[in-house]
């Protein structure tokens, strides 16, 4: 048997094991849900303080409300239920409260069957499936809309950045080529630039985006938005100082997408910049769905202040992946591959759960993701596989790059 | 994910989610453990939630207070009871929760609710039925724990998976399976009349073997295969038949009737007893030895949907440990008997130690 073939089965045995240790670890954690429960001393305790946003999801759950309630919506009911709809998704957006986008859903769902939604409605679904890796399901409302509206500007874009997300590049291309013939505008061109960045031409998109940028029509949300193209570009291009001028001038601007946030402080950490890391996170570790800046900054701290970052781990990160754990399938494997590669030093589980990752998503960050947890754990096909997914696309990424080039010298 | 290209059209409402990050702890947990009839369990609701659901926060001031909950006992209970439904077999248990108290998990502040209850039934699928905050919150969770009847499972509930069936039968069968072939190798091993009576049975077969030609190995290992086979045939059948009640005895009777065997096999070590009709006498002892293993299964109560599984688990059990056994005597004893000197010493020996042994039970036992 060749060295090869007992590298490959001992990854196989490794990752079998990994895989009932998880499911082990999930099993039980589902039976515990051990946490201390106490009777408070007086009725006057607090035990919760509501959030803004619940404030105002529940004034309006209760607030007697005849649109719901209507067996036969007219047209003055409907156009009430979509501004209640926008309402609710701009709610959520403003506050970035999980609940909020789940009740926005939840309300969107409410449409009566036998009416044809709007493509707005549509697209404000789309947008919250999207948001849960319902990529399927938000195609699907987006293609509705399309049929409705076979030029709608939102649907192309949320096709083509789905599409971004799930590695689909033929689709984006043409999604691209069919906002780029409509009247100019600059989404179509930052699309563009993404596509390229991430088929083999980040050069190219970087000029596009340098001309662009200096356009003098160009809004500040639309410079925000080219400047975290080309940062994210240039970070995987290795061109240090470019992708810091961008990442720098998309903060300045007002970028704090857990997206933008996540890159910046990945490449602060690249850079041994952990001070700068840690300051960046520092305002954002305690928002919801924060968990992989969390993560970031457990990273960041860990070489400032050891003692902190076990403290940080041990008394919120920890014990908030646990729970999340506990969603079964629903789990979100990004967060969770991440933790077990940074945080608990299991490459094998973060194997195990980056391969479910890639499954769903295919940007870089979950590619390079998949690529450190094979290396770690010598798993040859893995390895592989994201090599023929680089030669395939094209895709540029420099720390990608080393790291196959590593795996390489270790066969 | 890139978030917000859609600001590009101006569409200032909408902009593109981090869907990426889109992983929040509104998620309650639900405990149940359902035995026999009886239901005990917890649930752990978010306090955010139930300001959803019922409305808890009554003075407006944002700041939920215990002495809120408390007022709002009553919609809280009426709302968990009208999402929360548990069936056994299609009939419907009924649920009632019972003290409040409060968590602090990482999602924020719990309510704790025990759950208890009855179900008319104890026996067919389990459904479990959860729809609490979905029609309000499409990204809610219910994680659910349950323990059914020995065994346990656990579920996601979501809007798409609302209801949960889970037929204890095929896990039990298997999990109870494998906890009485356990029992069945314990019982074997702690049970030294039957080993000593195996060990007669064994010790004659190889201290009986000619002095001037031993037996052919293969020979003999064939002779011991059948002993083994007979007494392994035997008790399973009168096991089986005792434990079904189809031939009940005295435990009394059939605890002096193994000390009988005992004592036989002793003496057919120190005198050829049995002549070659080992596997023969091995069968016919091996029938009583049956109804000893079915009054220790007799001891360990057995719900009726669980008996085939308890009974082929305790006789495979029993099966396992005999081999076990076997594996471990059978060279021993022929390593010690391969010398004539001491094959001809160890049958009286042996033989008259068995028989005391087996004289000392049958004597205590009939008493």
């Amino acid at each position: 048997m060749s060295t090869k073939q007992i590298k490959s089965i001992t990854c196989l045995s490794s990752q079998f094991l990994s895989l009932l240790v998880a499911i082990t670890c999930l099993t039980s954690s589902a039976v515990a849900f051990s946490a201390e429960s106490f009777i408070p001393d007086s009725d006057n305790t607090v035990v919760a303080h509501l959030e803004p946003a619940v404030i105002a999801i529940s004034r309006r759950i209760h607030l007697p409300d005849t649109a719901r309630k209507e067996s036969n919506w007219g047209e003055s009911e409907r156009m009430t239920f979509t501004r209640k709809v926008l309402d609710a998704y701009n709610l959520a957006q403003d506050q970035g409260y999980a609940r909020a986008y789940g009740h926005a859903l939840a309300l969107v769902n409410e449409w009566p069957t036998q009416y044809e939604p709007p493509p707005l409605l549509r697209i404000v679904k789309a947008a919250l499936l999207q948001r849960t890796h319902d990529f399927g399901a938000a195609r699907g409302e987006l293609e509705l809309a399309l049929n409705a509206d076979p030029e709608h500007q939102q649907a192309l874009l949320m096709l083509a950045q789905i599409g971004l997300v799930t590695g689909d590049y033929g689709d984006v291309a043409e999604y691209c080529e069919r906002l780029s013939q409509q009247p100019f505008l600059l989404a179509a061109l930052n699309c563009r630039a993404q596509l390229q960045g991430l088929t083999g031409d980040g050069d190219a998109a970087l000029s596009m985006l340098q001309s662009a940028l200096a356009l003098p029509s160009v809004s500040r949300l639309d410079a925000r938005e080219l400047h975290t193209t080309a940062a994210t570009i240039a970070h995987r291009l290795g061109y240090t100082s470019i992708a810091e001028s961008h990442y720098q001038q998309a903060f300045r601007l007002g970028n704090t997408s857990h997206y933008f946030l996540s890159n910046y402080a990945q490449w602060l950490l690249e850079q041994q910049r952990y001070g700068e890391a840690e300051d960046l996170l520092s305002s954002f570790i305690d928002g919801e769905d924060a968990y992989e800046l969390m993560i970031f900054y457990f990273q960041s701290i860990r070489h400032s202040s050891p003692e902190m970052a076990r403290q940080f781990e041990q008394q919120a990160l920890t014990q908030a992946i646990q729970f999340l754990s506990r969603r079964a399938d629903d789990r979100p494997h990004k967060v969770l591959a991440r933790y077990a590669l940074i945080v608990a030093n299991d490459a094998a589980t973060a194997l195990t759960e980056a391969q479910l990752n890639w499954q769903q998503q295919k940007e870089p960050s979950d590619t390079l993701l998949l690529a450190q947890a094979a290396v770690l754990v010598e798993d040859i096909a893995t390895i592989e596989q994201v090599r023929q997914w680089q030669k395939t696309t094209g895709q540029e990424d420099l720390r990608l790059d080393s790291l196959l080039v590593a795996a390489e010298q270790q066969q | 994910m890139r978030t917000s290209t859609s600001l590009f059209l101006c569409l200032v409402w909408l902009v593109l989610p981090t869907g990426a990050y889109a992983h929040s702890l509104n998620d309650s947990y639900l405990e149940l453990s359902v035995i026999e009839q009886s239901i005990e369990g917890v649930l752990q609701l978010a306090v955010t939630d139930l300001e959803l659901a019922v409305g808890l926060d009554r003075n407006y001031d944002a700041d939920i207070t215990w002495g809120e909950i408390r007022q709002a006992r009553a919609d809280i209970d009426e709302y968990l009871l009208n999402r929360i439904n548990l069936a056994i077999d299609d009939d419907a248990c009924a649920l009632s929760p019972g003290y409040y108290r409060v968590s602090q998990l990482p999602g924020g502040a719990y309510l704790v609710v025990d759950l208890s209850g009855h179900c008319p039934v104890s026996e067919g699928a389990l459904v479990l039925a959860y729809s609490l905050m979905f029609d309000l919150d499409n990204s809610h969770r219910g994680v659910a724990a349950i323990h059914y009847q020995g065994s346990d499972t656990s579920h996601v509930f979501s809007p798409q998976r609302t209801v949960f069936s889970f037929d204890q039968a095929d896990s039990v069968f298997f999990q109870t399976m494998v906890n009485f072939v356990g029992e069945g190798v314990w019982h074997i091993w702690i049970g030294i009349d039957h080993i000593l009576f195996l060990v007669a049975m064994l010790l004659a077969v190889v201290v009986h073997r000619r002095a001037d030609s031993a037996i052919a190995s293969a020979d003999l290992g064939v002779e011991l295969l059948k002993l083994v086979t007979a007494f392994t045939v035997a008790h399973s059948i009168t096991l089986v038949l005792a434990t079904l009640e189809l031939i009940t005895l005295p435990v009394a009777v059939v605890e002096s009737a193994i000390a009988f065997t005992v004592v036989a096999s002793g003496v057919n070590v120190m005198y050829p007893l049995f002549g070659k009709r080992h596997w023969q006498f091995a069968f016919g002892f091996g029938l009583i030895h049956g109804f000893g293993f079915a009054n220790v299964l007799a001891e360990i109560e057995l719900s009726s949907t669980l008996f085939l599984s308890s009974l082929l688990g305790f006789n495979l059990g029993v099966e396992l440990g005999q081999l076990a056994i076997l594996l471990v005597l059978v060279p021993v004893l022929l390593l010690i008997t391969n010398r004539n000197s001491i094959r001809r010493l160890a049958a009286p020996v042996s033989g008259l130690i068995i028989c005391q042994l087996g004289l000392f039970w049958l004597v205590e036992r009939s008493l």
